[in-house]
C-alpha cells in the first residue's frame, strides 16, 4: 500500500501550523491595535500629522507586502538572543496591515454625511459630543466588512514569512514536497488548513456584520 | 549607515529589467484571470446548475487560500501530471487563478446589476439568451467594472513579487540579488519599493484614462 504523504507528515504540518497561528494572532492584534492608534492620532494631532500618516500609508499600501517584509528583514541588525526572522515578519506585516486599517477607518469616517453632524450640531451637541455618539457608531458599523476582508487577507500574507525563513505552514510545505514530491497532497492539506481558518474568520465577520447592521 | 544614491543609479538598469517582467506577468495574468472570472461568474448567477456549484467553491476556496499555496500548486503539481512548463507560464496560471476567483465576484455583482431589464429588451428584439449575454450584458459590465478590473490589476502587479519564491527574476528578485550581493540594503529596497508605488499609481492612472475613453457618451 503506498504511503499518503499527507498523513504521514500530518504530525509536522500541525507544528508548523501552530506557527502560522501565532504569527497570525500577533499580526492581526498588532496591526489593528496599530491602525486604531494612527487613526487616533491623525484625527487628533492636527493636520500636519494626518497629512504625514496618511502619506507614508500610502506608499506602504503601494508596495507588496513581500518587499516590506524584506526591507524590514535585512534592515533589521542581525542577533543571537532572539528570533530576527520572526520579528520582522511580526512587525512588517503589523505595518503593513495597520496601514489599510487606517485608511478603512479613515474612509469610513470621512464617508459619513455631513447631514448627521448638521443634525447633531442643532439640537446642541458639540463637536466632541457629536463625533462620539454620532459619526462613530455609524463610521465602525461601514468598517466591519473591509476590516475582517483585511484580516483574512493578513492571514493569508502570513505565508510570505517562509520567504525569510520563518518555519511556518508554507516553508514546512515547501520542504516536505522538496524531499518527497507529493505536492498535490501536501499542498492540499496546507491549503486547508488556511482555507478553515479564513473561512471561519469570514463568517465569524458576516455574523458580526449582521448583528450591528442597521437594516434587518 | 549611509544611503548611497549612485548606487541606485548604477543598478538601476538592472531593477527596470525586473520592472520590465513584472509588468509583462501582471498584463497575462491579468489577461487569463478576466475571462477566467467572466466564466466563473456566469456559472455564479445560474442557480441550481452543477456548474453553480463548482464556481462557488472554486471562488470561495481560491479567496480563503495564500496565492503563495497556489503558485506552489501550479509550480510544483503540473510537472507531476507530465505539463512541464517554464517557471514564468505557470506563475502567470497561478496568479490568475487567484485574482480570478476575486474578479468573478466583481462581475457577478456586475451582471446582476444592469441584467434583468436590458436581457428583457434584448430578448424582445430576437436575441437568444448568449447573444443578448455577448452583445448586450458583457460590453456594459466590462464598461461598469473597469475600475475593479484596474483595482485587481493593481493588486495582481502586487502579488506578482511571490514569483520571486519560484525563482523568477521580476522586480522583488532582482532587488533580493543585488541586496544580497552587495549589502546595499537600504538603498536597493527604497528602489524597489519607490518603483512598485511608481507603477501602481501609474496603473491607476493609465486605467483611469481608459475608462474615461470607453464611456458611454451622453
Amino acid at each position: 500500500m503506498p504511503e499518503i504523504a499527507a498523513l504521514k507528515y500530518l504530525p509536522v504540518l500541525v507544528a508548523a501550523l501552530a506557527t502560522t497561528a501565532k504569527l497570525s494572532a500577533m499580526v492581526v492584534a498588532c496591526g489593528l491595535a496599530l491602525g486604531v492608534t494612527l487613526t487616533a492620532a491623525a484625527h487628533l494631532g492636527g493636520k500636519a500629522v494626518a497629512l504625514a500618516i496618511g502619506a507614508v500609508g500610502y506608499v506602504v499600501r503601494g508596495m507588496p507586502l513581500l518587499v516590506f517584509v524584506f526591507g524590514v528583514y535585512f534592515a533589521l541588525p542581525p542577533s543571537f538572543t532572539f528570533d530576527t526572522k520572526m520579528l520582522a515578519a511580526v512587525v512588517a506585516m503589523s505595518v503593513y496591515m495597520a496601514a489599510f486599517v487606517f485608511e478603512i477607518f479613515r474612509g469610513a469616517i470621512a464617508g459619513v454625511p455631513r447631514g448627521l453632524t448638521d443634525a447633531a450640531s442643532a439640537i446642541g451637541m458639540t463637536p466632541r459630543l457629536a463625533f462620539r455618539r454620532m459619526v462613530l457608531p455609524v463610521a465602525l458599523r461601514m468598517t466591519v466588512a473591509p476590516i475582517v476582508n483585511r484580516t483574512v487577507m493578513s492571514i493569508k500574507g502570513t505565508s510570505l514569512a517562509s520567504a525569510i525563513g520563518v518555519w511556518e505552514l508554507s516553508l514546512a510545505g515547501r520542504e516536505i514536497i522538496q524531499r518527497d514530491l507529493q505536492p498535490f497532497q501536501v499542498l492540499g492539506m496546507i491549503a486547508l488548513f488556511y482555507f478553515v481558518i479564513c473561512w471561519a474568520v469570514a463568517l465569524a465577520g458576516a455574523a458580526v456584520e449582521r448583528r450591528v447592521s442597521f437594516e434587518h | 549607515m549611509t544611503f548611497d544614491v549612485n548606487y541606485i543609479w548604477r543598478n538601476l538598469p538592472l531593477l527596470l529589467e525586473g520592472l520590465q517582467l513584472t509588468v509583462l506577468v501582471s498584463l497575462f495574468g491579468l489577461l487569463l484571470a478576466v475571462p477566467l472570472g467572466l466564466v466563473v461568474a456566469l456559472a455564479l448567477l445560474r442557480r441550481g446548475r452543477p456548474e453553480n456549484l463548482a464556481a462557488r467553491a472554486y471562488v470561495q476556496w481560491f479567496r480563503n487560500t495564500p496565492p503563495l499555496i497556489q503558485i506552489y500548486l501550479v509550480y510544483f503539481g503540473f510537472p507531476m501530471i507530465g505539463l512541464s512548463w517554464n517557471p514564468l507560464a505557470t506563475g502567470v496560471v497561478g496568479l490568475a487563478i487567484y485574482h480570478g476567483a476575486f474578479l468573478a465576484e466583481v462581475f457577478r455583482a456586475g451582471i446582476a446589476a444592469v441584467s434583468d431589464r436590458q436581457m428583457m429588451a434584448a430578448r424582445a428584439l430576437g436575441m437568444t439568451d448568449g447573444k443578448a449575454m455577448r452583445r448586450i450584458i458583457i460590453p456594459q459590465v466590462v464598461r461598469l467594472m473597469l475600475p475593479a478590473i484596474a483595482n485587481e490589476l493593481v493588486l495582481l502587479a502586487k502579488n506578482s513579487s511571490l514569483l520571486s519564491t519560484i525563482a523568477i527574476v521580476e522586480l522583488t528578485m532582482a532587488g533580493k540579488l543585488l541586496a544580497e550581493q552587495s549589502g546595499a540594503v537600504y538603498e536597493v529596497f527604497a528602489a524597489v519599493a519607490a518603483l512598485y508605488v511608481i507603477l501602481t499609481v501609474g496603473m491607476g492612472l493609465a486605467l483611469r484614462r481608459a475608462e474615461w475613453k470607453l464611456r458611454l457618451e451622453h
